[in-house]
């Protein structure tokens, strides 16, 4: 079933269809309670508001429906529109409902006043006794529609002020508003107006004081009433509207003027287009309506737009070229009117079918131009009958049923442009008679159909045309037809040019007759003045005839006159006959000029004509011109406006933004200040703790320092010194404080005191040099060419092992250790020799008579190098050290010590000038490193998994020279005396160093910044340290010049495991204070 | 009240927006502050789980579309600050928080083509407005935020909601006593020259009712156009309460209900078969919903 469309479109709401009247609830309690109160409501609002919707869709169901209280049930509702006679409109309508006679009720309410409720009253439904007098009276509503037809139709007027049937009318109006309120009758009364009339109503005496008193002004509808206007009757009716939808009406619907007949009319054709609300509503059908572009679709919407689109006839598509909300109504109406023909020729089998499609669009445009009118320069409608309209289109071939048949399409029920409207098949209401009176369904459709408004325009430029020529007419009538005021040539062809382009006829006449005479008198005037039209017409041509004939009679004369002269004179010499042909030819080209002068004449006439009208045209583009220059200005001046205001914001935001950036800046910097004194007070805070802890450490460290010195005092019982070195240990492991090397040191010294560092025992041959092997095993070499090895086993054993002894005439007095297998020494007689001491193998070296001062073997071990004292080095083969000299170099000083660069080509030499210099192999080149003038160097000794080398001096500096790059890699004080010689220890990194003070320092190179631990000189007997050696248990073993071979243990946790086995008391506080003083204890 | 003068502050979640409406947005929040009209604002920073907690605890969200895209039709946001506000509204939105969004140039063009694809998304509880005066978009806002207190009446649940004009109480009592044996039963006779205010108590008492029964005996002329409003006041066809108009065949005859044909379901018949008649209507219509 085909569901009930709850749209109207133009057409106001009807009270059947007010289930789908929404967005106006407020309103319409708000009028109820008006006439509750005031038994009067004067609506007033612009036009196309939906003030007719308001009061026969929501006023009247509403009260109909219980919600008015009233003195009786029941309602009788006498509901008219003015028209050109509002008396009669009214009585007609109130006889109608009170079911009461017609001429009697005319008659009677044209007494004005009481008249209309003195009928009521004395009608059957006041009733004011007896039983159920609720349910047997009726309550009276009269609801004048329209009352600006008051004003918009002349007729209602004479010479100025109202008729007397209008001024009736209203009267009876107020008169019966009056009476209710003073006898409290159940009597109402409802004027709906256009509001731009509302100056007009001081036509008639108080009504401007009944506006006042009781006026409702229709509010634009609110964005969420649109939105119900827009959705809720497509739900009531089944249906549903995308939400998307709404918003791009809502979007884009004009505000005011003809926003809710726009509004109406889109969402009827929406729903009609959406297969009558069986689909849901969307753009898509918006799109095909015209009310959208296409480009606002989805794709696949567009797609499916496109095809349908590409299926319309080529007339159709031109109204799709600027789709808008408001471009609906004109593609609506401009697609009937191109397609009326064909629709004309398959319906209405009653009418005959013998106009062109030419025809149809002219009766078409005919019929809307009569159905519209322009009054004050506003586009207004103007009723007409079928006939009015048929006698203006004035053919012989168009009837009343053409006209009807043809306009039918605008008066079907979905489509209801013209009133009244028809229903498909229905013979009864397509067919019209010809006193039916046509109308437009709402003034909205003059104002959006774009050639409707092009046809009033020529209308009135028609109008204008029609008032001159009647001006002229009506002075030709008045001088008795005299012909000096027939008109001119020019003026002739205009009027006539216009004569005949519009047809006239006498209905035309009536159209444009503004008198208050009845129709038929109307009628019989036009056809007089018709005729005098045409007959002043007809004059003013037979006349301008009549006058060119004159002026050619006179020509015609001229030259029969010549001609009789000419024959009177042919005896005249020859050359009279040359002269009257040439003026024959004269005269010839007079005439010619004459009748050219009179054309130019007339054209110059038409031109004249054209000019002015021209001129009108230039007037009225003029006053446009001005109008929007105006608007321009006023325009500019605004938009300055809002330019300053906006520069002036601008400004201001920037100057804001500035303030805030300010603001933002200085916050910053402060909340950095504050982070900065933060984590300076955090930092303070930390080195304080840092300090205060440092100093509890420190004073331990200072009294286990002072018990250690107290340690290295000799005391009668020798176990002191274990006690307090053991109370110095304890107190530094207690207190986490590393252990010094002044504990160390005491430690040595109260072991020694003890006996738990015995010298190992040594051979009685002087030892010059040892070398710890992979096994910790010693193996020395003696001055007599004896060489011994020693088993320690960690210092238990004591005893030397000799292994090998060859000959030698001299003893020896320098060696050096390649390895622990290899030894290089030079005799007392300056012989050197390489030993091999496991083998005994014996090789003399070329030394040319010098003394070896260092050797060292390359990291690959293939070669080996030797230094002499005189300053010369050699890179010897080691597998052949005695045969081959690989490379040499003399320096020819002094020199302290080499050693081999890990890349096995480069040697470090050391001189006694405190020179460094690398001596390349490949190049057999010397390069000076550095050289230091201030220090005397005493030796050198490679770092090799540093890459480093240490050069020793005599004051104690150590520097690291980086064997990369040849650069000093670091530097540090290592002693306060001259060294004499180093060892490096690869496996723990120990630099010892043995110093001319008799001590041996060792330095931890992977840990520079630890305290080097001191071997002080009690610990050596006090004895020159001639060689040291490191074993892989951390055993020390110096050789000093004592013949002795010492052991030190660095771990000095093994050596407190040494010390605790003689059990050594801790010292008891009293002996603590004792030893150390109380106050110092009590300060700490 | 004609004039809505309710003064309830609306909370609204002020969305950033991108660096070509900064000044729009501006002024807009001046606008809001001066219309009364509450404003929450998230930092620039903001996470989306904050910007969510801030979202909950507003009325509304407003969006500024500029020619900086926010949004693309995929459905997801840009990384800037407004489109993943934009985003977190779009997942916020629902009956209790709508979504207003403002395109202060009032035009699209080929500078900001992604409002085309946000309109074409746009649902339930999504506002889009182009109005290009910040005052006119701001009085939208509030009107469409505006919720009027209403009146609170005795109102219960029931399953029939029996309404009748006063005149015919006497046989509309009749059948009331019988259907109230076999249903629950909620009554109203409405009194024509009472100054009791019926419209709210109908439409409150219609919506606690599983189904509405207009009965008529005499006044015919009423109960049509009575049914009409009713069923207009309460959503016509999506309504979820139906209507069901009776007549008493003694003064009816189908005729009469002309008027509610297509749209309204109706019945005359013998005012001792009315409940039942009642009751098998009401039966059937549970039956359609449970369905």
């Amino acid at each position: 079933m085909k569901r009930i469309c709850p749209y109207p479109g133009l057409r106001p709401f009807t009270e059947e269809e007010s289930i789908f009247f929404k967005g106006r609830d407020q309103h319409i309690r708000q009028i109820v309670r008006l006439l509750e109160k005031n038994k009067m409501a004067f609506i007033t609002g612009a036009s196309g508001d939906g003030k007719s919707s308001m009061v026969y869709a929501g006023v009247i169901p509403y009260i109909r429906a219980g919600f008015f209280k009233a003195k009786y049930n029941g309602w009788l509702i006498v509901d008219f529109k003015p028209q050109k006679n509002p008396l009669k409109s009214l009585s007609d309508a109130f006889s109608k409902e009170l079911g009461i006679d017609e001429s009697k009720c005319e008659s009677e309410l044209y007494n004005g006043f009481s008249s209309l409720v003195d009928l009521y009253k004395e009608s059957e439904y006041c009733v004011t006794d007896g039983d159920d007098i609720s349910n047997r009276g009726k309550s009276l509503l009269i609801i004048a529609d329209q009352f600006e037809e008051v004003f918009t139709n002349f007729e209602n007027f004479e010479q100025g002020r109202p008729s007397d049937e209008t001024y009736t009318a209203v009267n009876l109006l107020l008169e019966t508003i009056r009476i209710s309120i003073n006898e409290n009758l159940p009597v109402f009364v409802i004027f709906t107006m256009r509001s731009d009339f509302i100056s007009q109503c001081t036509f008639f005496k108080n009504l401007p004081e009944y506006i006042a008193y009781s006026q409702f002004f229709v509010p634009q509808l609110k964005r969420t009433e649109i939105r119900q206007v827009i959705e809720e009757p497509a739900l009531m009716a089944g249906g549903k509207i995308a939400p998307r939808l709404t918003d791009v009406i809502i979007n884009n619907l004009n505000s005011g003027f003809d926003q809710l007949p726009v509004l109406q009319h889109a969402l009827n054709l929406l729903w009609r287009m959406a297969d009558n609300g069986e689909d849901e509503i969307d753009l898509i059908h918006l799109a095909k309506i015209a009310g959208i572009a296409s480009d606002s679709l989805g794709a696949e919407e567009r797609g499916e737009f496109d095809r349908w689109f590409n299926n319309l006839p080529d007339y159709q598509k031109k109204y799709y070229e600027k789709p808008d909300l408001n471009n609906v109504l004109n593609a609506h109406a401009g697609i009937l009117y191109e397609s009326a023909y064909d629709y004309f020729m398959q319906n209405a089998d009653w009418a005959e079918k013998s106009i062109t499609p030419e025809e149809s669009k002219e009766i078409i445009e005919t019929v809307f131009k009569c159905l519209t009118k322009i009054d004050n320069n506003r586009p207004v409608r103007n009723r007409c009958t079928l006939s009015e309209v048929t006698g203006i289109i004035n053919k012989e071939n168009i009837t009343n049923a053409t006209v009807c048949a043809v306009i039918n399409i605008f008066r079907t029920q979905d489509n209801a442009l013209v009133r009244p409207f028809s229903v498909d098949g229905d013979r009864e209401t397509e067919y019209l008679s010809g006193d039916t009176v046509l109308d437009v369904t709402h003034e909205a459709l003059i104002r959006n159909w774009k050639l409707l408004s092009e046809w009033d325009i020529e209308e009135a430029t028609d109008m204008k045309d029609f008032h001159d020529l009647n001006t002229q007419m009506q002075l030709w009538v008045k001088s008795d037809k005299q012909s000096e005021y027939l008109l001119n040539s020019g003026s002739y062809m205009y009027f006539n040019q216009w004569f005949i382009r519009s047809n006239p006829n006498p209905y035309l006449f009536v159209k444009y007759d503004s008198s208050t005479l009845p129709q038929r008198q109307k009628i019989k005037n036009a056809q007089s003045k018709y005729e005098n039209y045409v007959d002043f017409l007809e004059a003013s041509n037979a006349a301008i005839i009549a006058k060119e004939q004159a002026v050619r009679k006179r020509t015609r004369l001229v030259i029969y006159g010549l001609l009789a002269f000419i024959l009177s004179l042919t005896g005249l010499v020859y050359w009279a006959l040359l002269e009257k042909k040439f003026a024959e030819e004269q005269g010839l080209i007079a005439q010619n000029r004459s009748e050219y002068a009179e054309k130019q004449q007339l054209i110059a006439e038409e031109a004249r004509r054209n000019a002015e009208a021209a001129n009108e045209i230039a007037n009225q583009q003029r006053d446009t011109a001005q109008m929007l220059a105006q608007r321009a200005i006023d325009a500019k001046n605004e938009s300055d406006r809002a330019r300053r205001l906006a520069e002036r914001l601008r400004l201001e935001a920037v100057s804001q933004r500035e303030r805030a950036d300010s603001n933002f800046q200085f916050a910053e910097e402060q909340r950095m200040k504050a982070e900065q004194d933060r984590n300076e007070l955090q930092h303070q805070i930390a080195l304080t703790n840092e300090a205060n802890a440092k100093s509890e450490k420190f004073n331990m460290m200072a009294m286990s320092n002072l018990l250690a010195m107290k340690a290295k005092n000799v005391y009668d019982d020798k176990k002191m010194n274990l006690r307090l070195v053991m109370t110095a240990y304890k107190m530094s492991v207690d207190n986490n404080v590393d252990n010094s090397a002044e504990l160390y040191d005491a430690m040595l010294f109260a072991m020694e005191q003890n006996g738990l560092a015995q010298p190992l025992k040594t051979s009685s041959n002087k030892i010059i040099k040892f070398a710890i092997d992979d096994s910790d095993n010693l193996t020395c070499i003696t001055q007599n060419a004896q060489a011994y090895v020693l088993q320690p086993n960690g210092g238990k054993t004591k005893e030397l092992k000799k292994i090998t002894q060859f000959e030698t005439k001299f003893p020896i007095q320098n060696a050096v250790f390649v390895d622990p297998d290899n030894v290089i020494y030079t005799t007392a007689d300056r012989n050197t020799f390489h030993l091999n001491v496991k083998t005994a193998e014996r090789a003399k070296l070329s030394s040319q008579g010098d003394v070896i001062v260092d050797a060292a073997s390359t990291l690959d071990g293939k070669h080996i190098v030797t230094a002499y004292e005189g300053g010369r080095v050699m890179f010897l083969d080691s597998k052949e050290p005695d045969g081959r000299v690989v490379a040499s170099v003399n320096l020819k000083t002094k020199l302290r010590g080499i050693c081999c660069s890990p890349n096995n080509n480069d040697v470090y030499i050391l001189t006694s000038r405190s020179e460094l210099y690398k001596w390349s192999i490949k190049e057999n080149r010397q390069k000076l490193i550095f050289e230091q003038k201030e220090m005397d160097a005493s030796c050198i000794v490679s770092i090799p998994d540093k890459r480093q080398l240490a050069v020793c001096f005599s004051n104690g500096t150590i520097e690291f020279v980086d064997m990369r790059t040849d650069t000093q890699a670091d530097a540090m004080l290592g002693g306060h005396s001259g060294f004499k010689g180093a060892v490096y220890d690869t496996e723990t990194g120990y630099l010892m160093i043995s110093s001319l003070d008799k001590r041996i320092t060792v330095i931890k190179t992977r840990s520079l910044t630890d305290k080097p631990v001191v071997i002080e000189e009690h610990s050596l007997n006090r004895s020159d340290v001639l060689c040291v050696g490191l074993d892989s248990g951390g055993l020390i073993y110096a050789l000093t010049a004592d013949n002795a071979i010492r052991c030190f243990n660095l771990d000095i946790e093994a050596n407190v495991a040494v010390i605790s086995k003689q059990s050594p008391n801790p010292l008891k506080q009293e002996e603590l204070e004792l030893i150390l003083g109380r106050d110092f204890l009590n300060n700490l | 009240m004609f004039l809505n003068l309710n003064n309830q502050q609306v909370k609204v979640f002020l969305a950033d927006a991108t660096g070509d409406m900064a000044g729009v947005r501006f002024r807009l929040e001046r606008v809001l502050r001066k219309a009364c009209v509450g404003v929450v604002s998230a930092s620039e920073r903001a996470t989306e789980d904050e910007t969510k907690q801030l979202m909950s605890g507003c009325d509304c969200s407003v969006h500024i579309l500029g020619s900086v895209d926010i949004y693309n039709a995929e459905g997801s946001g840009y990384g800037s600050q407004a489109g993943m506000q934009y985003r977190v509204a779009r997942e916020f939105r629902d009956d209790k928080f709508k979504m207003f969004l403002w395109n202060p140039t009032g035009l699209i063009n080929t500078r900001n083509t992604y409002i085309t694809a946000i309109r074409r998304d746009i649902v339930e509880n999504t506002i889009y407005s182009q109005a290009t005066s910040p005052i006119v978009f701001v009085e939208d806002l509030r009107t469409i935020m505006s919720i009027s207190p209403k009146m609170k009446s005795n109102i219960g649940e029931a399953d029939i909601f029996f309404i009748y004009n006063d005149a015919d109480r006497d046989t509309a009592g009749e059948v009331l006593s019988m259907l109230q044996d076999i249903q629950k039963v909620t009554s109203l006779g409405i009194n024509m020259s009472s100054t009791t205010s019926y419209t709210d108590y109908i439409n409150s008492q219609l919506q606690a009712s599983k189904m509405g029964v207009i009965y008529f005996d005499y006044s015919l002329d009423w109960a049509v156009s009575f049914a009409r409003q009713l069923w207009k006041d309460s959503g016509g066809n999506s309504s979820k309460v139906p209507l069901y108009v009776v007549g008493n065949e003694a003064h009816v005859t189908e005729k009469d209900l002309a008027p509610l044909k297509g749209f309204m379901e109706h019945t005359i018949s013998e005012k001792t078969l009315m409940p039942l008649d009642i009751k098998v209507y009401f039966d059937k219509q549970m039956e359609k919903q449970k369905k």
